[in-house]
């Protein structure tokens, strides 16, 4: 008995080790990160050309993020970038979803909008830039329109993609037991794709900061983007590079509560 | 059962899909209330677009079709369809899958007495709370059938909904659906490809067959008691099933002989 006790406790070792070897990789992964900037933080210090920038590396750029945050300052500019990309993506969302389910469903829909949404598709959200800086009052509002034009084009094909894959008797079984179209919408369509369309939210959400930082590079006088370029203005490089770092953590925050929001509501056998 | 009153009516019923050759002709029954009836015939001669038009999900070319004595124009929960796979919803557990025709209904609050009901009627009250996801292909159907059952339908139509089960499953809900269906006194029409299963559930099997699809026959089964399928009486309406067939097949060569 104690043989055979011990003999288990020797074969799941192995395994105990095998697990928490996997917790390590993350780790090792964030540990070589760190060493390829400071690798090259070196190398840029090391150079008599480049020596300037030697505050983008992991020490003094650390060091100034903890004076932002602890000083307050980077705060009220991570909150003014937030509710614009908070906008943007709320936009695409109210627009992108009825009208992915639209092209899930309807075969004609998306036939007559297949041509003019890929060609909308493949052009730079940026190329509009000059156009909303005439078409809104506010810079505000031309940044909040080039995320949704980014945005909106995720949320509505993974919306529609998770249509296709719908099984064509659920929305008949709903139809013979008596669901009005609302009931059919709530109950049976959205929980259907809602795995699909918080898939095309967090794709989206990684467009939304790739277009917020340049847009904030212009007219407005808030927002991360607008710190960057103050920085680089002001030759604050450690503080530039702890902005950076900043917009880095908080778009893993948000990828991480997309990625939680997502395992909450998948029903797919594979999750 | 009683077959004075009609729950189901078909009269001179054909259908065509566009332009394709028609699926059914000139097909006409009555079911009464609470006769559970089989429609037996080969894979794609229209058992299953007889179904989806009884249902209402497809208006037929020409004839009619009444349930209750209503013509039938769109899918309700009188008449409710099963189909082969049991389409669950996978995000939702067993209760809230028995539970969602009530709820579509406005019924939400009936639901809770209606699925206990329900859920003992098919065997599965301690699986409640679980995700169909982690039930077998058998007690996903079973919860089909209590789904189907909760609106509480005058008729029930099953679309070969047990042919994706194991042999003994498949026997096992054979006689477990025509009990049911016995004790509550819902009208049921099945159709299948499979003889053994249309003797075992019906008391009444009619034969489509031909191309389009046409009744060339019925067979009342008069079995009392559990229905064992090596007992005599089993085997000769088995043959006599199988003898309409080859009478409608010999029947189709010679007009196709002819021309």
């Amino acid at each position: 008995m104690v043989g055979t006790v011990s003999a288990e406790r020797s074969a799941r070792a192995p395994r105990r080790l095998r697990l928490s070897v996997h917790r390590l990789y993350p780790l090792i992964g964030i540990a070589v990160l760190l060493v390829v900037w400071w690798l090259g933080g070196a190398i840029v210090a090391a150079n008599p050309d480049t020596a300037a920038f030697s505050n983008f590396a992991p020490v003094p750029a650390i060091a100034a993020l903890f004076h932002l945050a602890v000083g307050g300052q980077i705060w009220p500019q991570a909150l003014a970038s937030l509710s614009r990309i908070g906008q943007g993506l709320a936009i695409a969302t109210v627009i992108g979803v009825p009208v992915g389910i639209a092209i899930g469903r309807s075969r004609a829909f998306q036939q007559m909008t297949h041509v003019p949404f890929q060609f909308l598709r493949m052009i730079s959200p940026l190329a509009w830039m000059p156009i909303a800086v005439m078409a809104f009052a506010t810079w505000d509002g031309a940044i909040v329109f080039l995320i949704a034009a980014a945005t909106i084009w995720p949320v509505t094909f993974a919306t529609a993609n998770g249509l296709r894959k719908v099984h064509p008797n659920w929305h008949k079984v709903a139809r013979n037991l008596g669901a009005s179209p609302m009931r059919m919408l709530w109950r049976i369509t959205l929980p259907a794709v809602a795995q699909d369309i918080l898939t095309g939210v967090r794709l989206a959400l990684g467009v939304a900061w790739i277009i917020l930082v340049p847009a904030e590079f212009l007219g407005v006088t808030s927002g991360l983007g607008y710190a960057i370029n103050d920085a680089r203005d002001t030759l604050r490089y450690d503080n530039l590079a702890a902005i950076v770092l900043f917009i880095g953590l908080l778009g893993f925050a948000m990828d991480s509560c997309c990625l939680a929001l997502i395992r909450r509501y998948a029903w797919h056998p594979e999750n | 059962m009683d077959q004075a009153v009609r729950s189901i009516r078909v009269e001179a019923l054909a259908h065509h899909y566009g332009r394709a050759r028609p699926v059914l002709d000139d097909v006409s029954f009555v079911v009464g209330k609470g006769e559970i009836v089989a429609v037996v015939g080969r894979s794609g001669g229209g058992k299953s677009t007889l179904l989806q038009l009884i249902a209402g999900f497809a208006r037929p070319s020409t004839g009619r079709i009444f349930v209750a004595e209503k013509p039938v124009v769109a899918p309700s929960p009188a008449c409710v369809l099963m189909f082969q796979e049991p389409s669950l919803y996978p995000w939702m557990s067993v209760a809230q899958n028995i539970a969602i025709g009530l709820d579509f209904a406005g019924r939400g609050r009936q639901a809770q007495g209606r699925v206990a009901e329900l859920l003992k009627l098919v065997q599965l009250e301690e699986w409640a709370d679980t995700n169909v996801q982690k039930l077998s292909g058998g007690q996903q159907q079973r919860v089909a059938f209590a789904r189907s059952l909760a609106p509480e339908p005058e008729v029930l139509l099953l679309d070969e909904p047990f042919s994706g089960l194991d042999p003994l499953t498949r026997v096992a809900l054979q006689y477990e659906v025509r009990e049911i269906a016995r004790r509550i006194g819902l009208t049921v029409v099945i159709v299948s490809h499979d003889f053994d299963e249309a003797i075992t559930l019906a008391d009444r099997v009619l034969v489509l067959a031909g191309r389009p699809g046409r009744i060339v026959g019925q067979v009342a089964v008069t079995i009392e008691g559990t229905r064992k399928r090596e007992t005599m009486e089993f085997r000769r309406i088995r043959a006599q099933l199988a003898d309409l067939f080859h009478t409608a097949d010999q029947g189709v060569a010679a007009l196709a002989a002819a021309g």
